[in-house]
Order: structure tokens, then C-alpha cells, then sequence
């Protein structure tokens, strides 16, 4: 036995130990530093880790080394499953249609559609169902993105998908790339393709890119699946590994909020599934082409995944006996990859590079630590009860995939991504990260999207081994072996119904709207509307002022060079122009979103009516304006005190 | 074959550097100091090809010819396309030097893998090199070394 086996196999043993260490430090140390109630809310990290640790104990003289299990029961056929699957996913539309918000019930419906997803994919059936079920994953998360992207007027989740639109609009009005912001003036591919799309189609600019957008998202969950296959070697690993991916909360976020960044998370998938292996030639020129263009597509997302990449890489040469890299991930195209990204930032995009370089630096060293304190207290329980599923079967994953005597063979890689994980599970889950000063400005956060299949791939395998394990006790226990792992099945169910309502994926529900403290994430008609009234009649070279989102709306205000976020309920500060307010969205949400500096690129802050005294409030305060225009929902403003005072 | 591969091998490594030395410091030409930049390159190939693990055997060594041959063909078409665009920049020679010999190092070893151990570690030595250029480039956007006076 060699010093990297004997190395592996004694962490195997110690790691379920490191867990109750690791998680008795985390809450020791919240307890003394930050006190009883900070304590009491670790627990949530805090008691998967435990747990996971102890599961790991009691497994510790399993076997690991079953990749995939197939359930047999006569009693239950496997067309009946499929149909009331089906069933469940036109539940969900109609739920969709017949509600103005979706209810609870809709991602209640989603998350049994799951699972039923999940039990076809290891009851035993013919190989051929397997493209019924990735037809069905596809549907569901075609459910999950549509549902929200083509049921809201305009969807703009945190919108970045406004300045987007307006580069698409930008194109197709002038035939030119030139005329976009400097930003993407080098990274045009995501706004070329969703204008040619626009012009082919003759769809609206908002359907055009919700409708391609939604479906190149699906070939990214389709080559996601190809990777797990081709790492794993079993195809009913991958197809339950694709389903959690599919249904895991930054793949559900990202699917909806179509952006550069999201269309090179498709590019990357597609890249790593090109290099995964053994070098053939129709797969280097492929890997060629996506190399180029994931680069034209988003400049951030290539720089953010290569230490990612480098990561895998390295422990995979370090913990997997697969060397020659049978069905691992390749040296040469990572150089490649990396040589091209840096020569395209450094000589042809040099006019973006030099200024972004400098800001981002700066930023990096100059940690604004505002940032960190803000996102610490929105962490809400419902965020974080996601990620403590995902803590808990991951790590049973990990631990899993160390105590696992099969090195080589089929499931070879796993040592080196179980490794890998451990690192990145630190920027998976929502809260460690926190931590860190700039992580928002510093787009730290963005790792999290990037190592979400390989998080992904542990948390099935931990699956996996849940399922064996929980058939092993029911035959101990209940001296007969039960077909169906119900247990796991319901933890699945639970897992995605928090997934789909995590971070901003259910925050047009009209509870989680009140409770998360943040603006909604679409327009309503009568806020369109507006709009296109400020578009028409006003005069674009005036002030417009606005809260965050209506600041931020490059698609209607793209002429308005003068655009300003309010500072606040007083706006006697405002001497003349015109203000957008969305009485509507402050009944809805109970606040606005404002900035103390007035750009909406500086740190924002949530204004709430109830918490403001007579001079901040800002409905009194408009209330002497001349009013130009008013709905239910939107009021404009047209502000001159310089006339006034004369 | 092995002893006329590490001749050659020896041989240009010798000419690059010599080559690279007067064309960048005495000269001071860009174009030519990047000839001398790719002739190192191609030495380094033909010493790391006689290192190779497995040994490559006389034969396998014979049908390297045409992989080197269109290495060397790249590099000269790629110099003389720069130099012809006035380019300047030593740094401009190297990466697109460097994403030539990857672009066909890929490539060929697609069809035959055999050469793998040794035409990486030539790739990662490039590679290596590239991250200093890229390093000192970065820092000179963000201004790491001001000129003190």
C-alpha cells in the first residue's frame, strides 16, 4: 500500500471525526465571539455537520464502493410513476396560470415532481427510459425558469437583466456591437445571439432572450448529465446527479436570470465535458470553438473558473490512481483555455482590462466592510436550511468517497472531486463566505455557481449511499428488506422544496416577499406602462430619479444619461426632474430600495415607510409635487424647485 | 534516432539563446527575438522528446518529423505575420508562440498519444514563462511599481 492509500484510508477514518471537532470549534467559537443568539442560529451548519459525522461513524463498515442502486418492486409499475409525474408537472402550469403569484402549493407540487423523478431514476426499468427521464428533468426545470421568466411582465431579478435587454435592443436597432457600454463592448456574443434570435423570430426583445436563454440553459443540464456520466460511469448515478443539479438552488437562480455570466456557465459545462477524458480529435475542435466562445461570452466567469478547474486538477493528479487520465480532466486544454483568456484581456480587450483591473484591485485590498455586515443579517433561516441539507449529505458524500477501497476503476475520480469539495463546499454554502471582506464587490460569490455540479456530484453520491444504507436498517430493523428508501425519498423532496424557495428563487411568493426584506423582482404592467409614459413624454435630458430598480432600467431609461437612485424619504435635496415612485411595489414590500450616495452602483439600503418620521416620509413629502402621471401601482413626479423658488 | 534528437535539441537551445540575447538586448528587435524564442522552443521539444515516459522507441521517434516540422512552420509564419503588423511587443510574440504550440500539441497528440509526458512538461514550462509575462503585465495595469523618484 502506498503513502497516497494509506493517506486516504486514515482520513477515512478521522474524518467523521473532524466533523464533531470542526462543528463543536464553529460553535464555540460563535457562542464566545458573537454571542447566545448568533450561537443559536450556527446551529443550523452546526447540526447537519454533527450529524453528518455520526451517520458517517455508523456507516464506517459499509462498503462504499456501490455507485448506483436500482430498487425492484412488482408492486408498482414504473409507467405508473412516469404518468403521474407527468401529471404532477401540468399541476404545476396550471397552478402557475391560475395564480397572479405562485403559491406555496406550486413549489410544493415541484418538489413531489421531483421526487417522483427521483424514484423512476432508481427504480429498476429498461435503459431506454433514461431519455424519458432527462425529458422530464428538462421539463422541470423549464417549469421552474419559465414559470417565473415568461409569467411576470418583466423579469429582472437583480437587474442586471435590464442593461442586458438594452445592449439587445442597442444591437438590433443599430446592426452594431459598437454602441454597448464598454463592459461587454468585447464580450458581445450573449447579445448577439438573443438579437439574431429577436430578428429571426420576431419575438419581443423580453420573450426573445427568456425563451433562448431558457432553453440553452436545458443543453447545460444536458452536458452536466454527460459529465456525471463520464466521471462516474453509471447512468443512474448521473441521471439522479442531473436531477439534483437541475433542482439545486444557484441552477435554478441562474436559469432565470438570463445573463452573460449564466449563458458561460453553459459554455463551461460544455468545455469540461469536451476535455473530460481521453484527447479525440472532433472533441479538440469542439473545445476550440467553446473555448472561443466562452470567452466572447463572459470575461469574469472564465477568470473565476480557472483556479476551479486547477483545484480538481491538481487533487485528481495527487488522490487519483486514473493518471493517464482515462476519464479525468485534461493539462493541456486548461493551459489553453488560460493562455487565450489572458492574450484576449491583455491585447484586444486592453481598453477594458486596464480600467476593470484597477478598480477590482482596489476593491480587493480596500475591503469595504459595510458590505460584509449587511449580508451577514440578511441571511435568513430559510436561505440557510437549503444549504444545511446540502452540508449534511455532502459531506456523507465526502466522507463516503474517502473510505472508498475502489480507487481505480469506475468511480476513480471521485477522490480527487471528494477533495476538491471539501474546499469548495467553503464558497458552496451561504455563510462562510460572508465572512470574507468584499465578498459582494469582490464577486466572490460567484464561485458558488461554478462548483455546483461538483457539490453536486457529491451530494448524489452521499444519495447514493443514504439509500443502501436506509434499506440496510429497514431489513435489520424490520426483518424485511423494503422496496422503496422512503426516508431518502422525502429528504429529497424536502431538499428541493427549500432549493426552489432559497435566495430569490421564490420571492415572488407573496409571503417570502414580505418576510426576505428585499423589492420584488419583476415589473407589473401598470409599472411598464409608466415607463414607456416617462419614454415618450419626458424630456430625456432632465433628472430622473427613481428607487433602485427603476434607476437601474437601462431598457426603458437608456436615453436618460441622467439617471439617479433617491438618497432617501427627504427629497428636498432634489432641485428639479422627474421622480418615478412605485407607491405600488412600497404597499407590496413594505419598502424601497434607496442609496445614500444616489448611483445605484453604491451600496443600497432598504427605506421603509413604517420606520420614517414626518420629514422622511416620503409619500408627505410628494404629496406637494405636481403629480404628471398616476396609476394603482405608479406615480410620476415632475420636481422644479428653482422655479418655484423665483 | 534518440542521440540525433538530443543533438538537435542541444544545438538550438544553444542558437536561441544566443540568437535571443543579441536580438533583445542589442539589437532590441522584438521580431527577431522572438525567432530566437521559438528556436529555443523547438530545442526544448526535441531534448524533452528523448525524455519521454515510456521511451519512445527509433520508430515512434520517426513519426515525430512531421509534428515538429509543422511547429516549426507555425512559428515562422506566425513571426513574419507579427513583423509585418510592426508589432512590438515581445510579449505579444510569445503568447501567440505559446497558444500555437498548445493548439498543436493538442491536437496531435489526439491521434498519438504517446509523446504525452514529454510535449506537457515543454507545454508547462511555456506555460510557466507565460505567468511571469502575465504577472508582471497585471502589475504594471494596476500600477504595482510606480516609478519612485
Amino acid at each position: 500500500m502506498n503513502i497516497r492509500d494509506t493517506l486516504i484510508r486514515k482520513l477515512a477514518i478521522i474524518f467523521p471525526y473532524i466533523l464533531f471537532i470542526v462543528s463543536g470549534a464553529g460553535f464555540i467559537y460563535a457562542l464566545t465571539m458573537r454571542g447566545k443568539e448568533y450561537a443559536f442560529k450556527s446551529l443550523i451548519y452546526v447540526i447537519p455537520v454533527l450529524l453528518a459525522g455520526i451517520i458517517l461513524l455508523i456507516l464506517r463498515n459499509r462498503k462504499a464502493n456501490r455507485i448506483s442502486i436500482q430498487i425492484k418492486d412488482k408492486s408498482i409499475n414504473y409507467v405508473h410513476i412516469f404518468l403521474v409525474t407527468i401529471l404532477l408537472l401540468i399541476v404545476s402550469v396550471i397552478i402557475l396560470f391560475s395564480s397572479p403569484t405562485r403559491p406555496w402549493a406550486y413549489f410544493v407540487v415541484v418538489s413531489l415532481t421531483s421526487g417522483l423523478i427521483f424514484a423512476q431514476i432508481i427504480y429498476e426499468r429498461p435503459s431506454w427510459t433514461d431519455y424519458l427521464i432527462i425529458f422530464q428533468i428538462i421539463l422541470l426545470s423549464l417549469d421552474l425558469i419559465w414559470g417565473v421568466t415568461l409569467k411576470y411582465p418583466l423579469y429582472f431579478g437583480d437587474t442586471d437583466i435590464l442593461i442586458h435587454l438594452s445592449y439587445v435592443q442597442t444591437i438590433l436597432q443599430t446592426g452594431r456591437t459598437s454602441s454597448i457600454g464598454l463592459d461587454y463592448l468585447y464580450f458581445p456574443l450573449f447579445h448577439i445571439l438573443n438579437a439574431m434570435g429577436v430578428e429571426i423570430t420576431d419575438l419581443s426583445i423580453k420573450n426573445g432572450l427568456f425563451i433562448f436563454f431558457g432553453i440553452s440553459w436545458q443543453v447545460g443540464i444536458l452536458f452536466a448529465y454527460l459529465i456525471f456520466k463520464k466521471l462516474s460511469n453509471s447512468r443512474i448515478f448521473s441521471l439522479s446527479a442531473c436531477l439534483l443539479l437541475a433542482t439545486s438552488q444557484q441552477i435554478i437562480f441562474y436559469g432565470m436570470y438570463a445573463i452573460t455570466r449564466s449563458l458561460a456557465y453553459v459554455m463551461v459545462l460544455c468545455w469540461i465535458y469536451l476535455i473530460l477524458g481521453k484527447p479525440k480529435f472532433k472533441y479538440v475542435l469542439l473545445s476550440f470553438i467553446t473555448i472561443s466562445a466562452l470567452i466572447l461570452i463572459h470575461h469574469a466567469t472564465v477568470l473565476f473558473f480557472l483556479p476551479i478547474i486547477i483545484i480538481i486538477y491538481v487533487f485528481q493528479i495527487l488522490f487519483t490512481r486514473d493518471k493517464l487520465g482515462k476519464s479525468g480532466i485534461q493539462l493541456l486544454p486548461i493551459l489553453f483555455l488560460t493562455i487565450c483568456f489572458f492574450a484576449y484581456i491583455f491585447y484586444i480587450a486592453y481598453s477594458f482590462t486596464n480600467p476593470t483591473a484597477n478598480e477590482w484591485f482596489k476593491i480587493i485590498i480596500t475591503p469595504d466592510h459595510n458590505i460584509v455586515t449587511s449580508s451577514i443579517s440578511n441571511t435568513t433561516w430559510l436561505i440557510s436550511i437549503y444549504f444545511s441539507f446540502v452540508l449534511l449529505i455532502s459531506l456523507i458524500g465526502i466522507g463516503t468517497a474517502f473510505k472508498n477501497d475502489k480507487f481505480g476503476g469506475t468511480d476513480g475520480n471521485i477522490i480527487g472531486i471528494a477533495f476538491a469539495s471539501v474546499i469548495f463546499l467553503l464558497f458552496y454554502i451561504s455563510g462562510p463566505l460572508n465572512l470574507i471582506p468584499s465578498v459582494e464587490s469582490g464577486l466572490i460569490y460567484r464561485f458558488q455557481l461554478l462548483v455546483a455540479p461538483f457539490i453536486i456530484y457529491m451530494i448524489a453520491y452521499g444519495f447514493n449511499h443514504l439509500i443502501s444504507f436506509e434499506q440496510d436498517v429497514r431489513s435489520y430493523v424490520l426483518k424485511r428488506r423494503t422496496q422503496i428508501p422512503l426516508f431518502t425519498l422525502a429528504l429529497i423532496v424536502i431538499m428541493i422544496f427549500f432549493s426552489t424557495i432559497s435566495i430569490s428563487n421564490g420571492d415572488d411568493n407573496s409571503y417570502i416577499l414580505r418576510t426576505s426584506n428585499i423589492g420584488s423582482e419583476y415589473f407589473s404592467n401598470s409599472e411598464l406602462a409608466s415607463f414607456s409614459f416617462v419614454e415618450d413624454n419626458c424630456n430625456s435630458n432632465s433628472n430622473l430619479y427613481g428607487d433602485y430598480q427603476t434607476a437601474r432600467n437601462k431598457l426603458f431609461f437608456n436615453d436618460f444619461p441622467n439617471t439617479y437612485e433617491i438618497k432617501g424619504g427627504d427629497i428636498s435635496y432634489i432641485a428639479d426632474g422627474y421622480l418615478v415612485f412605485r407607491s405600488g411595489e412600497l404597499q407590496k414590500t413594505g419598502g424601497l430600495k434607496f442609496s445614500l450616495s444616489g448611483y445605484p452602483e453604491d451600496v443600497n439600503y432598504q427605506y421603509n415607510l413604517e420606520n420614517s418620521n414626518t420629514q422622511s416620509n416620503i409619500v408627505d413629502n410628494l404629496s406637494g409635487q405636481t403629480c404628471i402621471y398616476s396609476d394603482n401601482d405608479v406615480q410620476i413626479y415632475i420636481i422644479n424647485r428653482i422655479s418655484q423658488s423665483k | 534516432m534518440i542521440k540525433v534528437f538530443k543533438l538537435y535539441g542541444i544545438t538550438l537551445i544553444a542558437i536561441g539563446v544566443i540568437l535571443t540575447t543579441i536580438f533583445h538586448f542589442i539589437i532590441n528587435s522584438a521580431p527577431l527575438s522572438a525567432c530566437g524564442i521559438s528556436v529555443i522552443i523547438l530545442g526544448t521539444t526535441f531534448i524533452a522528446l528523448t525524455k519521454n515516459k515510456p521511451k519512445l522507441s527509433d520508430e515512434s521517434i520517426s513519426t515525430l518529423r512531421n509534428f515538429l516540422i509543422s511547429i516549426a512552420i507555425a512559428f515562422a509564419i506566425i513571426n513574419v505575420l507579427l513583423a509585418f503588423r510592426n508589432v512590438d511587443d515581445i510579449s505579444i510574440y510569445y503568447y501567440i508562440i505559446s497558444l500555437a504550440y498548445l493548439t498543436i500539441v493538442i491536437i496531435y497528440l489526439s491521434f498519438n498519444p504517446l509523446p504525452k509526458y514529454a510535449l506537457t512538461t515543454v507545454s508547462g514550462v511555456i506555460f510557466v514563462i507565460f505567468l511571469v509575462i502575465t504577472a508582471f503585465k497585471l502589475a504594471k495595469i494596476i500600477n504595482l511599481f510606480p516609478n519612485s523618484i
